[in-house]
């Protein structure tokens, strides 16, 4: 039986056929150098993928609260990474020009410094143009605002009125929180919306000083750069007033200012945090209210659940420490052992901040 | 000068409609029904209009390959003494109609659906709280619209 007739013959081998055509891959944008100066992409696929995201979290999502903490944390996850690549990219184009010199480590350790690079660096590399202005608040001496005239993502998007105080920026102010996050500066973004002029700035109060001394230490403290150490504790303060809600539209989160010792001794400090958290899992499921929520007029109006809470706070100084009820604010406190919270992860947080309260 | 601009869905149904203020503009303001109405005729018209097409020009039409939903077969064009208008299909059977004044003629009309055109895919389809044939309701294309009409009407 001859074989030549036809096909591959696996004991002669590959034939060549006369016409032999080298088949090069194509090199696509995913082969191209990771340290390239400029990099493309299409502004309308871009704001179809912003578009979808928006949309989906929208129906998922049951408040416009909810929305920008889903927005707010997809920026997280990304902010937490650019940094990596922004910096390197822009290390590596600083090593080309200057001389040989290495900075390939160089972080930023004070706050102008990193709020400057998140402005002339980051920003171009999301949004091929820096970002407009980088104020800093006259109200507060810790807080900052990033402003951009004209955000990209937010080009062809107009919200329409029955969402009025939405802001979709909320993703870009996670993005700026998670940055800020992995670089060990405690900050809250917040998205803010100025609609005559359509500017969109986003607040960075970082923690004062003597807030962070409070906390101090950390082993973190030892580094040269960690004047502040990330994120020990969120403590959710709420205030109880109507307006709130359109006021300040991000997530309620705030740094702690304080960890106070637990004068007593009597549970161990792991078993506290489940306490707690089952101590108001049960309680939230036979109401479902949320004190954040409620308007000050009805609280003035019901006044035994907080008598109710203050008697509660007594009974039980283990699990909560102390439950301060000024006329307009809750705060929550909370003691952990500190090494259990270095274990903590973002979603851990976020439970302890979110659960609800029933008053 | 353009008096106003309606669209409608493949339906039939009307997304957006909106009058202009101009002078000695011949079109009076309608009940809100009314535009209803004339939207879904126009829609109808247009459709009666591919039908009467003779299918000697549709054939032509079909071999130099045209899109199925390109705008050779339907009705383009209404003139009055008053007024025109005109109207253009999209690949997706969304209709643009535009009320004109006289002096507007084909060409000029397809400038001006072209920055319309432009506007709608991207401040209305590129918009996430937009859902596809419903009235359409962003202020940014309201804007955009706008600024067309005023370069127009100049």
């Amino acid at each position: 039986m001859s074989r030549i007739a036809s096909g591959y013959d696996p004991t002669a081998g590959p034939r060549s056929t006369g016409t032999t055509t080298v088949v090069r891959p194509r090199s696509s944008i995913y082969d191209r150098n990771l340290h390239r100066a400029r990099h493309d992409i299409s502004v309308s696929s871009l704001s179809f993928l912003f578009m979808e995201m928006v949309s989906m979290n929208l129906n998922q999502a049951k408040s416009l609260i909810e929305l920008e903490r889903k927005l707010n944390n997809l920026g997280y996850s990304i902010g937490t990474k650019v940094l990596e690549l922004a910096s390197l990219r822009e290390n590596f184009s600083n090593n080309l020009t200057s001389s040989g010199k290495s900075n390939m480590s160089k972080r930023e350790i004070k706050v102008l410094e990193i709020l400057h690079f998140i402005t002339s660096v980051i920003w171009p590399s999301l949004f091929e143009k820096p970002a407009d202005n980088l104020e800093k608040s006259s109200e507060s001496n810790s807080q900052y605002m990033i402003i951009d005239n004209a955000p990209v993502l937010m080009k062809y998007i107009s919200v329409p009125k029955e969402y009025e105080g939405l802001n979709c920026e909320a993703f870009v102010a996670g993005i700026v929180e998670g940055i800020l996050d992995s670089t060990f500066f405690k900050c809250e973004p917040k998205s803010t919306n100025i609609i005559t002029s359509r500017t969109k700035a986003y607040e960075i109060p970082l923690t004062s000083p003597e807030a962070s001394k409070v906390i101090g230490q950390s082993t973190l403290d030892d580094l040269p750069g960690a004047r502040t150490p990330p994120m020990l504790v969120y403590s959710s303060s709420s205030v109880l007033n109507e307006n709130n809600l359109s006021v300040t539209s991000t997530p309620f989160r705030t740094p702690i200012v304080e960890l106070p010792e637990s004068p007593d001794s009597r549970h161990s400090k792991d078993s506290k945090f489940a306490d707690f958290l089952s101590h108001f899992k049960s309680k939230s499921s036979k109401t479902g209210k949320k004190v954040g929520f409620q308007d000050q007029k009805h609280q003035t109006r019901k006044p035994k659940p907080r008598i109710k809470v203050k008697k509660q706070n007594k009974t039980n100084p283990g699990d909560l420490l102390s439950l301060n009820h000024t006329k307009y604010q809750v705060t929550r406190f909370l003691t952990i052992d500190r090494e259990k919270l270095r274990s903590w992860t973002r979603r851990d947080f976020e439970l302890f901040v979110n659960f609800k309260i029933t008053a | 000068m353009l008096y106003s601009i309606y669209i409608t869905s493949r339906s039939g149904s009307l997304l957006y409609q909106k009058d202009f203020k101009t002078i000695n503009s011949p079109i009076t303001k309608q009940k809100s029904n009314d535009y209803l109405v004339i939207a879904s005729t126009l829609h109808g018209v247009h459709a009666i209009a591919s039908k009467l097409t003779p299918p000697d020009a549709v054939h032509n039409y079909q071999k130099a390959k045209t899109l199925a939903n390109s705008n050779r077969t339907g009705l383009r064009e209404i003139a009055t003494s008053q007024f025109k208008i005109f109207m253009n299909q999209t690949v997706t059977g969304i209709k643009i109609i535009v009320f004109a004044s006289p002096d507007m003629d084909e060409t000029k009309f397809a400038a001006v659906y072209d920055k319309i055109y432009e506007h709608y895919c991207n401040y209305v389809l590129k918009n996430p709280f937009y859902q596809l044939d419903m009235p359409i309701r962003c202020q940014l294309f309201d804007m955009h619209l706008n600024s067309v009409v005023a370069g127009c009407n100049v």
